[in-house]
């Protein structure tokens, strides 16, 4: 499908700030069978925007503001063909790949209570499992906002009973990942054909290594595999390695965060 | 009066006696009880000439000029700020010149190995494929840096200032305790050292051939300059210090006021457009080359610890933008990792395809099920360390610890056994040192500095650290340790 991205974040501070620094990770991915065919960024103030890519592929951007400032704003525009579902081009993981996607990481740790609900869902194979899993948190866990923040970890979620995307995403993960199931993290958007486009436009889900046959993508919000309505930007082993933006700057005042992002079929 | 008495009688006394006891160790100036080494005979013969009240009237003018010059240390773990004299001891330790030789293609080709080794890990990873070395230990080290993966670093050189802690065991065998890859320190006392012998013992300095150090901080310039980003040759270095309540802020200042260049804290240096400037009084200057005593977390806020008020935002992105250099490199912690420190003679068979020149202590990895259990068994004869500890902080020393000392790192084994590694106590040699009007046997070690770039150079000698409290054999500047001056001689 051809889907079009309009993402708007507006940082607002109620004094003056200098020196500030931001990364982002906006461009949707050439991997997995999706394909970006534009991306456009603008800022404001403006600045030089910078480029590199991650070891994974993520591209990241950045740029810094040296002069005084109120309000800093980074809109990005894009276009992306997705493939129906997720086409895996690895069949084998590296060694680094092999020990960051099975061991615990900042959001994902290992503990005892994810470790037991995981393993009520273990099934034959590897396949079932994962299915079962997504099934379980699914079931499990209620979609509630403002019930968790963005460092909420796996185990408080699992602990709370709710949250949104990336606690779904989060709990799923360290369950894969206790049952010997490597697991990653996938920052993206979701078209929602329901809806307007505006809601909740901004995703997260997860990848999970099936061995002999390699990734799958599913989605534990929606107890559903990844569909052509899914656009990748970004893959880690937990949210803290892909936020889309990230930022420092030097001054005391208070940051606002404004978002606003819109996915349509063209 | 009694003391005054005792005092006069002991001043008048030979610092040199017959109480000198050699005890089961391997003493560095005497082969046995009263017959000095060759090399240390010159020396010999002038202690003996020297009373305790002589001796002690120019360790006391030594003592009074490391104070004038402010070379002091934090001690971390007692009360905050508290800063004491580096200890320093006149008595100096002598090491022939075919001994250092060893020392030297030892160390040099120690260094390279590693070098090799942080190139490898942070590109194909051909040991950790060939299995060489385990997969785990690697990536799951501390400093194992994953942001590194891929980047190219001038030449290659990842450690550009190594520092590595060498003991003899009781038969005189050199051996490697520790690499230090990150912000060794330390040789500004080896610099200091040197003056303060010199001042002292200006006769001697006559008689011996000992080779010179003195050139060290511009051997440093030249291997940072050697590194600058497309090779330019008047590349702007900097030194990048915590600041001043840092325990090395001296040897910061010190080292950068040696090499003629800046001293500069985070807030000195901005990045702007991938690039690093300095603020002077004349507006931004670009910065090159930056020698950090600031440690990986600490560096930038926008790529590490965003708490940290040290770093400088934006200088990983410059960094990996082949814009600045950093020695040493980010990442080089993977390869001082005390588990991984275990596999360095094999990456020198495995990168080299040579025999190690120097030794390893033998070590035990906890994370080993069968090192485990003998580690388990065995606490009151090992020494017990941390692996990402340095500076003598998180250890054991079990044949000096108490029963719950023990207990408490039985339970940290079990729970964390990646964290942990043992090595047997090893009977560090001892050399004499003034103490209390005379001469006694206390533990040393010797830390050389190995610096890389264009090439692989070390200045004869390194610090000679002393464990000063009786029968200790922690020689750490942090632990009650002091220096001694080390003389390498010509052939």
């Amino acid at each position: 499908m051809r889907l079009r991205i309009d993402h708007r974040t507006t940082l607002s501070y109620d004094q003056q700030i200098s020196e500030a620094y931001t990364e982002m990770r906006l461009k949707p991915m050439d991997a997995g069978g999706q394909r970006c065919l534009s991306f456009n960024l603008v800022t404001e103030p403006r600045g030089e925007i910078m480029q590199y890519l991650e070891r994974r592929r993520n591209d990241v951007r950045h740029f810094d503001v040296l002069a005084p400032h109120t309000r800093l704003m980074v809109h990005s525009t894009s276009e992306v063909l997705t493939p129906i579902k997720l086409i895996d081009e690895e069949h084998e993981l590296s060694p680094l790949d092999q020990f960051d996607f099975l061991m615990p990481s900042t959001y994902t740790p290992e503990d005892a209570k994810t470790r037991r609900f995981a393993t009520t869902f273990v099934q034959d194979d590897a396949r079932d499992t994962v299915f079962a899993l997504m099934h379980a948190v699914y079931t499990h866990l209620k979609y509630v906002p403002g019930a968790t923040d963005v460092r909420t970890k796996a185990d408080d979620v699992l602990t709370l009973g709710q949250g949104v995307c990336q606690d779904f995403a989060h709990v799923m993960i360290a369950s894969c990942r206790c049952q010997g199931i490597p697991a990653r993290y996938v920052s993206g958007y979701l078209n929602d054909p329901a809806s307007d486009g505006r809601n909740g436009a901004s995703h997260a889900w997860m990848d999970a290594f099936i061995p002999g046959s390699g990734w799958i993508s599913l989605d534990p919000t929606h107890n559903c595999e990844q569909t052509e309505n899914y656009v990748r930007l970004a893959v880690g082993r937990d949210y803290s390695d892909v936020p889309p933006t990230r930022g420092v700057f030097k001054g005391k005042a208070k940051e606002t965060l404004d978002v606003q992002v819109s996915v349509h079929p063209l | 009066m009694m003391t005054t008495e005792a005092m006069n009688r002991s001043s008048t006394q030979p610092i040199v006696n017959g109480d000198y006891d050699i005890g089961a160790f391997f003493d560095e100036m005497f082969e046995s009880p009263g017959v000095p080494r060759p090399h240390y005979k010159i020396l010999l013969d002038h202690l003996t000439t020297l009373n305790a009240g002589t001796f002690e009237e120019r360790r006391r003018a030594a003592d009074i000029s490391f104070l004038y010059q402010g070379i002091t240390f934090t001690v971390y773990g007692q009360q905050e700020g508290i800063e004491r004299i580096f200890p320093f001891d006149l008595i100096p330790r002598v090491i022939p010149h075919a001994e250092w030789d060893i020392l030297e293609r030892g160390l040099s080709q120690r260094v390279t190995a590693l070098n090799h080794f942080l190139h490898d890990v942070y590109h194909e990873q051909r040991i950790i494929a060939e299995k060489r070395i385990p997969a785990r230990l690697v990536f799951g080290a501390k400093n194992f840096r994953r942001e590194m993966i891929d980047i190219d670093v001038p030449r290659s050189v990842y450690a550009h200032i190594t520092g590595t802690d060498l003991i003899r065991d009781e038969h005189g065998n050199y051996l490697v305790l520790e690499d230090n890859l990150r912000s060794p320190s330390g040789v500004s006392y080896m610099l200091e050292n040197r003056q303060a012998m010199k001042r002292t013992f200006a006769r001697l300095f006559e008689n011996y051939g000992i080779m010179p150090i003195e050139h060290y901080p511009q051997e440093l310039l030249s291997t940072l300059r050697s590194v600058a980003p497309h090779g330019d040759p008047d590349a702007t270095v900097v030194l990048l210090t915590p600041g001043v309540y840092n325990s090395a802020y001296f040897e910061h200042s010190f080292l950068a006021r040696q090499m003629g260049i800046e001293i500069v804290e985070g807030r000195d240096l901005v990045t702007h457009d991938n690039h690093i400037y300095m603020r002077t009084t004349r507006g931004l200057k670009q910065v090159d080359v930056i020698y950090r005593r600031v440690d990986d977390d600490f560096l930038d806020p926008l790529a590490y610890r965003q708490d940290s008020l040290i770093g400088v935002p934006g200088l990983i992105n410059a960094y990996r933008a082949g814009n600045v250099t950093l020695a040493n490199a980010i990442g080089t912690g993977v390869a001082d990792d005390k588990a991984i420190y275990a596999y360095v003679p094999d990456m020198i068979h495995y990168y080299l395809g040579e025999e190690p020149i120097l030794q390893n202590v033998p070590t035990f990895l906890a994370e080993n099920d069968l090192d485990r259990s003998y580690i388990l068994a065995n606490l009151d004869k090992l020494v017990v360390k941390s692996v990402n500890e340095s500076g003598g902080y998180g250890m054991l020393v079990g044949p000096h610890a108490t029963t719950e000392e023990c207990e408490r790192f039985r339970e940290k084994i079990q729970a964390y056994p990646r964290d942990f590694i043992a090595q047997p106590t090893i009977s560090l040699s001892r050399h004499p040192t003034y103490l209390n009007g005379e001469l006694s046997g206390c533990h040393i070690d010797l830390r050389p500095y190995v610096l890389a770039g264009e090439t692989v150079k070390l200045v004869p000698g390194g610090l000679t650290r002393v464990a000063l409290r009786r029968g200790s054999l922690v020689v750490n500047s942090s632990q009650g340790g002091g220096s001694k001056d080390t003389w390498v001689l010509y052939d």
